[in-house]
């Protein structure tokens, strides 16, 4: 069942990061890259790199067929999708599995359910767990009587909508008198389906995830909670664990819930159960499971001292987590902060380009995953993250005291970064006294 | 798996560029065609 040589179906930092572990457990990797990637540094380190397609995701890193093919044709006896790209696609974890190859991550019918929101939410409430009260509503008086229940304010939403589509923030009854119709209107045009929803809206939300781990034993544990309220228009900035002002209770209570669900929906492989906590009142709510590594992986990796993709690849390969939860032990606190090539001078638009320089201060107690170098060529194709810092301390301060120094010493020249907004971020008092929400970036002006 | 693949012109096939059963990548050529 051991898995000898690993197809890596993923570009950028996490790319070099999983061809790293493979070295480390002394596994071959084959990295598939698109033609403006074939040169890169994840390219390089692999023991092969093939080109898979043109620069264009949907042509390459997006082509299902182009993917498995070949990780067919390079002999490995498993793939790993990275994050992003094809890693919530449950067509990628079908087709290895018709073709005899292992995916690095759960089921197919647990990654789709996963992604579906209405389905997941169904499954997290038969769970036992708190969802976002919110109801499908065919009229205005179930709206109002919906919300008049709730309070204001609420959201209403299309049914079918997503990506932040079709969802208007209603603060007051005669509003939603006004706006119930409109929206229904633009549900049907948009969508093709008139069905709203209607859901209690979270004003000082805090966004507080939990890292499981499920091995094809069934054995779930969880490695505790990040927190990644620190976020520009959905886009998380800075993420730490422990999540700092958080009573112990809910803390606990959090950690068992995502287990719960975890085991509820039969999820193999590393996962993270998603919340919303409101800030005031600590009540939390089941957002989603996300059925993949995640970026801000490094910071779960610092406190539990483990290597998480290399768990992934155990598990894949069969073996048993030779983990119980009494031994999973946090130490520390660590804190990480995604650099990307950006121009805050013109909306933070991502910016491509040469990098012509680019060194990070060596400091103790800090880590830097990033697939850049002098020379390096940042595509426009694909997602802006050119490295991600991340700092590990006995306390919260020691840590943020490492990541401040780690962007003092940063040079990247070339490209323009956040590095300013990021350095600003952790020096400010709000951030230092945890007292962030998922909407302090834009609220504060410190960054629209 | 197997792909099939359209010549984007009809002419002669002057060189073959690829031994069977070997893996190709993208952009690698196959075949040369001269155009008819």
């Amino acid at each position: 069942m051991a898995i000898a040589r690993l197809f890596v179906a993923n570009r950028g930092e996490i790319a070099v990061r999983i061809v790293r572990a493979c070295r480390k457990l002394g596994l071959e990797a084959v990295v598939g890259t698109s033609e403006v990637d074939r040169d890169g540094l994840a390219a390089r380190l692999a023991d092969r790199a093939v080109c898979i397609g043109p620069a264009a995701p949907e042509q390459s890193y997006l082509n299902v067929g182009a993917v498995v093919q070949a990780a067919l044709g390079t002999g490995c006896d498993a793939i790993h999708p990275g994050y992003g790209f094809l890693s919530e696609n449950p067509a990628l974890a079908a087709a290895a599995r018709e073709h005899g190859l292992r995916f690095v991550g759960p089921h197919p019918e647990v990654i789709a359910l996963a992604g579906d929101k209405l389905r997941s939410r169904e499954a997290a409430e038969a769970a036992g767990l708190p969802v976002v009260p919110g109801a499908e509503v065919r009229t205005l008086t179930d709206a109002l009587r919906f919300a008049d229940d709730e309070g204001y304010p609420v959201l209403l939403k299309a049914a079918a909508g997503g990506g932040g589509l079709g969802i208007k923030l209603v603060w007051r009854r005669e509003e939603l008198e006004g706006l119930f119709g409109v929206a229904f209107a633009e549900a049907r045009a948009a969508f093709g389906d008139e069905r709203l929803y209607v859901e209690r809206f979270i004003r000082r939300a805090r966004h507080v995830e939990v890292q499981v781990a499920a091995d094809e034993c069934g054995v779930v544990v969880h490695l505790g909670e990040r927190d990644c309220s620190v976020q520009r228009r959905y886009q998380k900035l800075v993420e730490e664990t422990p999540a700092p002002a958080l009573a112990d209770s809910t803390r606990a209570a959090l950690h068992d819930a995502a287990v719960a669900f975890a085991r509820a929906i039969g999820y193999r492989n590393l996962g993270t159960v998603e919340f919303v906590v409101d800030a005031d009142s600590e009540e939390f709510f089941f957002l989603e499971m996300n059925c993949r590594i995640q970026v801000e992986h490094p910071v779960t990796e610092a406190v539990t001292g483990r290597d998480l993709v290399a768990d992934q690849l155990a598990i894949t390969a069969g073996e048993r987590l030779d983990l119980a939860q009494e031994y999973v032990t946090l130490g520390g606190h660590a804190v990480e902060c995604r650099l990307t090539a950006e121009d805050a001078a013109h909306g933070f638009r991502p910016t491509p380009g040469r990098i012509t320089r680019f060194s990070v201060p060596e400091l103790p107690g800090l880590r830097v995953d990033t697939h850049c170098e002098e020379g390096t060529v940042v595509p426009p194709h694909y997602d802006s993250l050119i490295a991600k810092l991340i700092a590990h301390g006995n306390d919260r301060e020691a840590a943020i005291e490492v990541l401040r120094d780690a962007l003092d010493g940063l040079k990247v020249e070339g490209v323009p970064t956040n590095r300013e907004l990021l350095a600003h971020v952790l020096a400010h008092p709000d951030f230092a006294s945890a007292a962030v929400t998922t909407s302090w970036l834009e609220e504060a002006g410190v960054a629209v | 798996m197997m792909n099939p693949i359209q010549a984007g012109v009809s002419g002669t096939i002057v060189e073959v560029c690829a031994e069977n059963g070997t893996l190709m990548e993208y952009g690698q050529p196959l075949f040369r065609v001269e155009p008819a």
